[in-house]
């Protein structure tokens, strides 16, 4: 369990606190979301052992949940990830071309990753901010009412490693 | 009791019968691929749906337990559309195998689509594409396009086995079957969930290819793999006009015995059926120098029937926890017969293993029971099985029937050195064995009918599934030509005489005929479970 | 149109709110207070009598709900479902992050009428924000006495805590969260039993939505007459609309709930953007079957829309101009039920995909004569034969679509071209390989 150290697994025993003695398991996706973190913003088969062994889980159970749940990565994503929201709402005001704007000025497309390693994107369904579509999420960050440009613009922004 | 009608029909059944099982009573069938009786409920295949009166939708009869007054309909047009639209939603993706899927003949999605469906695909686009044939452990084979997700095997490896080898990953149409990372089907009971599949999905890789299930005679038997005597099918062919190799027995599997096995058996069982056909001492053989049978009998007449009756306390049978009930009970009777009283099936020469605690037992014999039931366990006044050998080796005895228990070549050596008739009666060769002076060849469970009493003391039938090989002769039959040889005919009996006298030696067994034993079994008299 | 006090939105614009005694200083934790000197069954009639609806999208009465819940000594649960995912739906995520107090004290009182010791908020994954800002919240009111041993310092003890979702629509399905929060995949579970007898850990469990429960205090405060009159008859209280799309001033928006569909729009929402007019609009989040301009002078509440064959679902507002291709819109829309399907059950799993499969050969200038009606059929093979309304809410929406605006897809499917959601032509898409 060389995975979890000394503090984290202090972290994750107050995870485990929370819900009732034999019912560990409902553990598993907020240590998966810290292990994800960790793990530069994906899951290797070592990420996910070290959770059922920490939870005393079978892997499968484990594996199904990373499988099922998109914000899980089993492949590796760019420092900065991308979600750009194609639901109805959102592509009403006009999401697709904020997306085809996203992935030429990126290079890339969905699910790649940028040659620095610096960005990848994916389109996902609905984040609820349909009031300020089109919308994407970077981190815990959602940017709103988009255009090709400032999509553009907020690339620029986001590759000086800042934040607007 | 709760009483319901289905169908127009009214039966009564015990509260907490979910309406599949209720319908079972009657002799209807209501279609479903995901409801197993061994496994928790899914209620996701939605092929049980059926129509109750007052429910406003349509509701899964696998999830549903009976009520007083409840009226279900399985005819009507809407349960009729809606088992049509499950399998069409069902066959959507479903690729068309069937020429080259072993499950063919046998395949619940064929047959529900003969009963429920015979429309042609309306799918215009391609059909989801996903892995085929990956071996996904020593025993079984997947292919996750033939899979309809009802999730039987991932429900036997949590809840039965509990070895969680298996999961359902990803999400929606593109969910599959698969290993959990690092892992391989590997616990005791892999194939079960061949068994269970409905569908071609996961198959045996053993049989892989083998047989259609149609050319197949199927016996319903038990398996002799050790003392729980799991309850079996037993498939074979020998027709050789449409049969595959040399070998006679394709499959077992196991049958439902909820005293016994439940629904499941273990692996080694499974695929004991192997040894029916491979290795088999076919003939009978004078030193190792292979003779007809009736030349082996008249040796036996001329050399071992005079040591016998000059000194019956110099002559010994080791009988086997192998033996059928008949073949013990004829034995012990020949032995009687002749004066001898060393007669004992050799515990502690017995093949041993471990237990796991749930069906596979330590006792690999499927007739310790029975040996101990009829009094030939160890006992006062007679030797045991080692100690028998032993004595052998030490020059007191002159005549040894050692009848199924496999020697080392080096003990066979030492006795046949000094036992001036050391006689061998084996299914199998095996190194050494021509160190017997008379070897006769025995059949095999399968190539017999009797009986065998498992270590709960229920009684079992075992059928008859195949001719003996060669010149090959079951246990009992050897029994009395035996006798014949040795001077002391025994009646012509048949397994079934055999087991009526075999009952009536032990008290309160005397009502049981090997023909009332049927497919479960009954309790033994020496035995405490119930009947 | 009669204006609108302000309830549950009273606090966005108060950012001291956010805080214990900012929440207190604008007249929070008051009905708490009330409660805890009430008996609990007094509080279960009231939000009866107060004609709650659920506001999570069945719009279940929440009082009937609360009679549900199995008695027993062992322990019950309040889940709060804050897993905000019907597209055009923006409410849950205000209320937590502008008031997350009211929410508590909602629980609380809920809890307490109920007997319930423990309270889990399921906060959609991707909501990192307002899991900060309730977290912060929650902390606070356990060292101001209000969750903990000893609620407000009377004998009822109370713990709240959060879990997050991990990304799946699914889990906005009561059944799916609990699932979802027992730490498997969000597969909704068989009913019966139902979670009020039989939810999480097997434990009798009510699910509450968010807005639900940041009702309670308001109700406790006014009572059930004045709450019933700011909504129509079953339909009680204020209710939260969010309206987005084609509109002038997308948002979202406390309101009566007794407001037209009309007035919604047009008064609230400044109307089409200039030179377009209204091609057609759906009440109630994606889920709910698409009204015709001709349908919008109707009341914006549970039972009103029922009656017009849609559901105000999540009363989320999607208004689509004359640009839009409903063909399109559609397609859209099929992608998303086919991606969040669980596939637990047959006709769900390959129905939605299937859809999605005939839409997309459609919008590639690809479709042929029948297929809409396929679609119609497959539709009607899904409808109420699965464990959950996932595949109601993909089938009986497509069924709308296609119905109202049959001429459209007749067309479509004759001209072989390709038209963008905004109307636009296309160039059509590559074949299949």
């Amino acid at each position: 369990m060389s995975l979890i150290t000394p503090e984290l697994k202090a972290r994750f025993d107050a995870v485990v606190a929370r819900y009732p003695k034999g019912q560990e398991q409902s553990a598993v996706i907020p240590l998966l979301h810290a292990m994800q973190e960790l793990g530069g913003g994906h899951l290797t088969q070592e990420h996910q052992q070290a959770v059922a062994d920490f939870l005393n889980l079978p892997m499968s159970k484990v594996h199904e949940v990373t499988t099922f749940y998109t914000m899980f990565s089993l492949k590796p994503r760019g420092r900065q990830h991308l979600s750009v929201c194609r639901t109805l709402p959102c592509a009403l005001c006009g999401s697709e071309d904020v997306t085809k704007a996203l992935s030429a000025r990126l290079g890339v497309g969905p699910g790649e990753v940028t040659a620095d390693g610096e960005f990848s994107y994916e389109e996902v369904e609905c984040l609820a901010q349909c009031h300020l579509g089109p919308v994407l999420q970077v981190g815990d960050t959602v940017y709103g009412d988009l255009t090709p440009d400032s999509t553009r613009s907020l690339i620029d922004t986001l590759s000086k490693k800042g934040r607007p | 009791m709760p009483k319901l009608t289905i169908d127009g029909k009214e039966i009564e059944v015990p509260a907490g019968t979910n309406l599949i099982e209720a319908a079972k009573t009657m002799g209807a069938e209501i279609p479903h691929f995901c409801y197993h009786p061994g496994l928790s409920v899914a209620g996701n295949c939605r092929m049980c749906l059926v129509e109750i009166e007052k429910a406003p939708k349509l509701q899964i009869a696998c999830n549903t337990p009976v009520a007083e007054g409840m009226v279900v309909i399985t005819t009507s047009e809407k349960v009729k559309k809606a088992r049509a639209g499950v399998m069409e939603f069902l066959l959507l993706n479903h690729p068309i195998d069937c020429p080259i899927c072993d499950c063919a003949g046998e395949c619940y999605l064929q047959d529900y689509y003969m009963d429920h469906d015979l429309k042609a695909s309306r799918l215009e686009e391609g059909k989801t594409k996903k892995q085929k044939a990956q071996p996904i452990g020593e025993h079984v084979m997947l292919d996750k396009e033939r899979c309809v997700l009802c999730s039987r095997c991932v429900r036997f490896t949590d809840e039965v086995s509990k070895t969680f080898e298996l999961g359902i990953f990803g999400r929606g149409s593109t969910e599959e079957i698969g290993l959990a990372p690092g892992k391989v089907l590997d616990n005791a009971y892999s194939g079960c969930v061949v068994d269970l599949c409905p569908v071609g999905a996961l198959t045996d890789r053993d049989f892989r290819f083998k047989s259609r299930p149609w050319f197949l005679k199927e016996t319903e038997t038990v398996c002799t793999g050790c003392s729980m005597g799991c309850n079996v099918v037993l498939d074979t062919n020998t027709n050789p006009y449409n049969k595959v190799g040399e070998a006679r027995a394709y499959r077992l599997f196991p049958r439902e015995n909820k005293a016994v096995n439940g629904y499941w058996m273990c692996d080694e069982g499974r695929y004991s059926h192997k040894a029916i056909d491979q290795g088999r001492a076919q003939s009978a053989a004078l030193e190792g120098r292979t003779v007809p049978l009736e030349s082996a009998l008249h040796r036996l007449a001329g050399i071992a029937a005079p040591l016998v009756k000059a000194a019956p306390a110099r002559a010994a049978f080791l009988l086997s926890p192998q033996l059928t009930n008949e073949a013990l009970f004829a034995f012990k009777r020949l032995a009687a017969s002749l004066g001898v009283a060393q007669v004992e099936v050799g515990d502690d020469l017995k093949a041993v293993g471990k237990a796991d605690g749930y069906l596979i037992q330590a006792d690999k014999n499927p007739n310790s029971r029975g040996a101990q039931d009829l009094g030939l366990a160890p006992r006062a006044g007679v030797l045991g099985g080692s100690a028998l050998l032993a004595s052998a080796e030490a020059g007191n005895f002159d005549v040894l029937v050692v009848v199924g228990h496999v020697l080392q070549p080096q003990r066979l050596k030492a006795l046949g050195a000094k036992v001036k008739a050391l006689v061998g009666l084996q299914s199998h060769a095996h190194e050494g064995s021509e160190a017997y002076g008379v070897l006769l060849p025995m059949a095999v469970a399968a190539e017999q009918d009797g009986s065998f009493t498992n270590h709960q003391g229920r009684v079992q039938r075992n059928r008859k599934a195949l001719e003996p090989l060669g010149e090959s002769q079951p246990g009992y039959a050897l029994a009395q030509a035996l006798g014949h040889a040795l001077g002391s005919p025994q009646a012509k009996d048949t397994p079934a005489d055999l087991f009526l006298g075999w009952a009536k030696s032990l008290p309160q067994s005397a009502h049981l005929t090997l023909e009332t034993l049927g497919t479960q079994g009954a309790a033994s008299a020496a035995s405490a479970v119930p009947a | 149109m009669e204006a609108c006090p302000l309830y549950l939105t009273k606090n966005f614009k108060n950012p001291a709110a956010l805080t214990f005694d900012g929440y207190v200083a604008s007249g929070g934790y008051v009905a708490l207070k009330k409660a805890l000197s009430m008996q609990p069954q007094e509080i279960i009639d009231l939000v009866k009598a107060g004609n709650l609806r659920g506001r999570g999208g069945a719009g279940f009465p929440a009082g009937v709900k609360w009679g549900f819940l199995g008695k027993t000594e062992g322990p019950k649960y309040l889940c709060v479902n804050a897993d905000e995912g019907e597209p055009g739906t923006v409410k849950d995520g205000p209320l937590m992050e502008f008031d997350p107090h009211q929410m508590i004290e909602g629980i609380a009182i809920a809890c307490f009428a109920l007997g319930i010791k423990w309270c889990y908020i399921y906060i959609r994954g991707e909501f990192y924000k307002a899991h900060r800002i309730v977290q912060k919240a929650v902390d606070e009111a356990y060292a101001k006495g209000v969750l903990g041993p000893k609620v407000m310092g009377s004998g009822f003890q109370l713990d709240v805590a959060l879990h997050p979702g991990g990304g799946a629509y699914i889990c906005g399905e009561e059944t799916g969260l609990l699932s979802s929060l027992e730490g498997k995949k969000g597969f909704p579970k068989l009913k019966p039993p139902f979670p009020a007898l039989k939810g999480l850990y097997g434990a009798p469990t009510i699910v509450n939505n968010v807005e639900t429960l940041a009702c309670v205090p308001h109700i406790i405060n006014l009572g059930a007459e004045a709450w019933n009159a700011l909504g129509t008859e079953k339909n009680g209280g204020t209710k939260m609309y969010n309206v987005c799309g084609h509109v002038m001033k997308p948002g979202y928006y406390e309101t009566r709930h007794s407001i037209t569909l009309r007035e919604l729009i047009y008064d609230v929402c400044g109307g089409m953007k200039p030179g377009r007019t209204l091609k057609g609009v759906v009440p109630g989040g994606s889920s709910s079957p698409i009204l015709l301009p001709s349908e919008i002078d109707v009341r914006m509440d549970f039972d009103s829309l029922g009656k017009a064959g849609t559901m105000l679902g999540s009363a989320a507002v999607i208004v689509m101009d004359d640009r839009t291709s409903i063909v399109r819109a559609l397609d859209n829309l099929l992608h998303f039920y086919s991606h969040e399907s669980c596939g637990q059950c047959t006709p769900c799993r390959e129905g939605t995909h299937w859809l999605y499969l005939i839409s997309q050969r459609i919008v590639n200038g690809e479709g042929k004569a029948g297929d809409v009606d396929r679609m119609l059929d497959i539709c009607n093979n899904m409808v109420g034969n699965t464990i959950c309304v996932l595949a109601d809410a993909a089938a009986l929406p497509t069924q709308s679509y296609i119905k109202k605006y049959r001429a459209e897809f007749d067309a479509y499917v004759l001209d072989g071209g390709r038209v963008g959601l905004l109307g636009n032509r296309e160039e059509k898409a590559a074949a299949h390989a």
